[in-house]
């Protein structure tokens, strides 16, 4: 059940012990099954300007780590995902070119599932939905982050990555979302 | 703090033109005894952007938007402060689009080794070029005759990754004819087709992208070109 706890690292969470065996909790293996990537993407703004974003994902099955980065062009944004085991069934980080943010999938830690989302007590989320529709196509697996939570000056809101398909949304501050399209 | 306020600061940063301004009422002991050296008066109005102005441009899906002058702030650099070094005058602006991730940020400054330095950043991409003011150096690399040299400043490196920079004399966009137009090239996915112009005199012009996208500056036809 993937519906386990999120802890911020910004919240004092506690790494383990060098000694202490880490694992990757059975959820969180699709972000590994997905595979390598390496494309280029197109997202369109609430206004219509689209831009090319390039992605690359790496995935190292023996050491249950995955890597992912998508970078902008005239947008600025530099994503990155990564999925690395831990004493606790693992974590997800995400770090933007703003903000950096560190999600602890955890299993013995006290949280909500509520919504669909993982709720951490500051409300921090990290929400799984698993199929949503965008520009007609379907993603599943789709991670969504909301760095807000963390109480800083957040330029996203929200930022939705795809398992399979890389980023796929993401929802900036002042209304403004950008969407996949196709080419 | 407003999260606009935010990237503005950190748009500010990673133009680096960090920078405290010094007026000609400063009071500081040690500044009070420097030199102040303006700009090179070739690229001193970085585009001309003023604080609050609208820049209206286009893209080449056909799309029309502006672009806010949120911050155009011109000074001294203060970091160094020692007897017989001078102030060297500095400016930075930063465009903020419709969409925030669509920013701009420009600067130029100089020091005792080049006349100017001009800084753009436009999404991930960085360009910067360097421009010097001896007039022999430009003489010998272009020509006694040759525009640089009767201006006195010549382009002599620049752009990110041997990206590199040439000038050309006019560039026209929409009918409008743009003088003294600097091409700065990036290099940064191994191709030479990421290329922006700018003039000291209208800032940004046009920023093109090696898949043929485009943004570039969009301005009512003047008759006969400008």
């Amino acid at each position: 059940m993937y519906a386990a706890s999120v802890v911020l690292a910004a919240c004092s969470s506690q790494y383990a012990d060098e000694e202490t065996e880490k694992f990757l909790a059975d959820d969180l293996q699709v972000f590994l099954d997905a595979g390598a990537l390496s494309d280029t993407i197109y997202m369109v703004d609430s206004f219509g300007m689209k831009d090319r974003f390039v992605q690359k994902r790496e995935v190292k099955q023996d050491q249950k780590s995955m890597d992912f980065r998508v970078q902008g062009d005239w947008f600025y944004l530099d994503m990155k995902v990564s999925v690395r085991p831990s004493a606790d069934g693992g974590f997800v980080e995400m770090t933007t070119s703003y903000e950096s943010l560190e999600l602890y999938y955890n299993t013995s830690k006290n949280f909500e599932y509520r919504d669909g989302e993982l709720v951490h007590d500051k409300d921090c989320k990290l929400g799984w939905v698993k199929s949503m529709y965008l520009d007609g196509a379907k993603y599943s697996d789709v991670l969504v982050f909301s760095p807000e939570c963390a109480g800083g000056a957040y330029k996203f809101d929200r930022m939705y990555y795809a398992a399979e398909e890389g980023l796929i949304r993401v929802d900036l501050n002042d209304s403004v979302t950008l969407f996949r399209v196709l080419e | 703090m407003t999260k606009s306020f935010v990237w503005a600061i950190l748009l500010s940063v990673l133009v680096g033109c960090d920078f405290a301004l010094v007026d000609g009422d400063d009071d500081s002991e040690c500044t009070a005894k420097m030199d102040k050296v303006p700009l090179d008066t070739s690229v001193a109005g970085l585009g001309g952007y003023t604080q609050d102005q609208k820049v209206h441009f286009i893209n080449s899906d056909k799309l029309e938007f502006d672009m806010h002058v949120s911050s155009a702030e011109a000074g001294y650099d203060t970091h160094v402060c020692s007897e017989g070094a001078a102030l060297h005058e500095r400016k930075k602006v930063i465009l903020e689009g419709p969409n925030p991730l669509l920013s701009m940020g420009m600067s130029v400054e100089h020091n005792d080794f080049y006349a100017a330095t001009v800084k753009i950043i436009i999404g991930s991409y960085t360009f910067n070029f360097k421009i010097d003011d001896v007039k022999e150096a430009c003489s010998k690399q272009y020509g006694q005759d040759s525009l640089f040299a009767r201006v006195g400043y010549c382009v002599v490196t620049g752009g990110d990754n041997g990206g590199g920079v040439s000038r050309i004399d006019t560039l026209r966009l929409n009918g409008n004819l743009y003088k003294d137009v600097f091409k700065v090239k990036h290099s940064v996915y191994g191709s030479n087709r990421d290329n922006i112009f700018f003039s000291a005199e209208k800032g940004l012009l046009r920023f093109e992208k090696e898949d043929g996208s485009f943004i570039e500056i969009y301005e009512k036809k003047k008759r006969g070109g400008k």
